[in-house]
């Protein structure tokens, strides 16, 4: 039988943190078999979306259910960058090396 | 007799005034702009009643986040749905980002709307380790670090973190996704200050400059100025992946 943890219970409406979700699998006994409650969790941001990737994805058994439409996009998104090469520009930002706070203000009225 | 003060109205006039402040007595500039005056009070750690100082505790930083959104909801209404995704996503992301590398139990945060200008300036800092810090205490790409405070934001801004998984680059979006959504989505302007380097990034200009010794800021702070209207093809998802 899986236990069910309601989220918005436990968190609020927003996972804001990469710490909320590591504390949640934490609290989690990797014996048995979770489904975590999603519903009324509006917003997500991607590290806690990430955090939570690798915990419906690991060792455990944890899944999730009612996960509402933002979350679910930004798990997506999540997922999309393990599977896709991380785009990086093909050059390098350039570096320019101020000796004197006037080189700074010239570099920052410059465009 | 006439205010001869030169009037700071760009991003780039803000971080100027802010580096002559810290360098000379500029300090009649400071008052003339309130983020000038956030960014010098965290810089020169001295208590501003604006800036919200916070724990880094979960709890804590929700709090944080939601103050902050609130301050934009009372002071800009109409501009607090179209945003609320996007800054949601800077905020979290950012203080998520002091979270987990700059090893200091608190953080800093101002949020502004600037309606004469039609923007809000934002502040995110810290007074860690630094990004360079960071990286020299996970013994992450010494290689190409050396002792740049420079190339460790050359590092950061495009996305090499210090916490990947051993077989996916699944981390390191805090501050290379929020600065491109920020310039090309939004249209903004975003600025990383970190130990004695500073990242420019905006519509016009993209560089890191390496500062005078003089400036050496114990921590990271990120400035962000964002157009209080959301341009209608923006799409937060665009720069999350």
């Amino acid at each position: 039988m899986k236990q069910i943890i309601n989220i918005q219970e436990k968190f609020g409406t927003e996972l804001h943190t990469r710490q909320m979700v590591e504390r949640l699998a934490a609290s989690l006994n990797a014996a048995d078999s979770y489904l975590l409650d999603m519903s009324g969790v509006m917003q997500i941001s991607r590290s806690a979306a990430d955090e939570l990737y690798n915990l419906t994805h690991g060792n455990m058994s944890v899944d999730l259910i009612n996960v509402e439409p933002f979350v679910e996009k930004m798990l997506s998104s999540v997922k999309l960058g393990r599977f896709l090469p991380r785009q990086r520009p093909a050059t390098d930002t350039p570096i320019i090396h101020c000796e004197t706070i006037g080189n700074v203000l010239q570099q920052l009225s410059a465009r | 007799m006439p205010d001869t003060t030169p009037k700071i109205v760009s991003f780039e006039d803000t971080l100027s005034a802010f580096f002559a402040a810290i360098t000379t007595d500029a300090a009649p500039l400071a008052t003339q702009f309130p983020i000038l005056q956030a960014i010098i009070s965290i810089y020169c750690q001295q208590p501003l009643e604006d800036i919200y100082q916070f724990a880094l505790d979960d709890e804590s930083a929700s709090v944080a986040i939601n103050r902050l959104k609130k301050n934009l909801q009372t002071c800009a209404p109409e501009q607090v749905k179209p945003l609320n995704s996007p800054l949601t996503y800077l905020l979290d992301e950012l203080i998520c980002n002091i979270q987990q590398h700059a090893q200091t139990d608190k953080g800093y945060a101002y949020l502004h709307h600037n309606a004469e200008q039609h923007c809000i300036d934002i502040a995110i800092a810290d007074l860690g380790i630094t990004i360079y810090g960071s990286y020299v205490a996970a013994q992450k790409h010494l290689d190409r670090l050396g002792d740049s405070d420079a190339e460790a934001l050359n590092l950061a801004q495009n996305g090499y973190s210090v916490k990947n998984l051993p077989d996916t680059e699944n981390r390191g979006y805090g501050i290379s996704s929020n600065m491109r959504m920020v310039v090309k989505g939004l249209g903004g302007e975003f600025a990383v200050l970190s130990g004695n380097a500073l990242l420019l990034y905006s519509q016009d200009t993209k560089k890191i400059l390496s500062l005078p010794s003089e400036i050496d800021f114990k921590g990271t702070m990120i400035i962000v100025r964002i157009p209080d209207q959301v341009p209608n093809n923006f799409n937060l998802y665009t720069y999350t992946s």
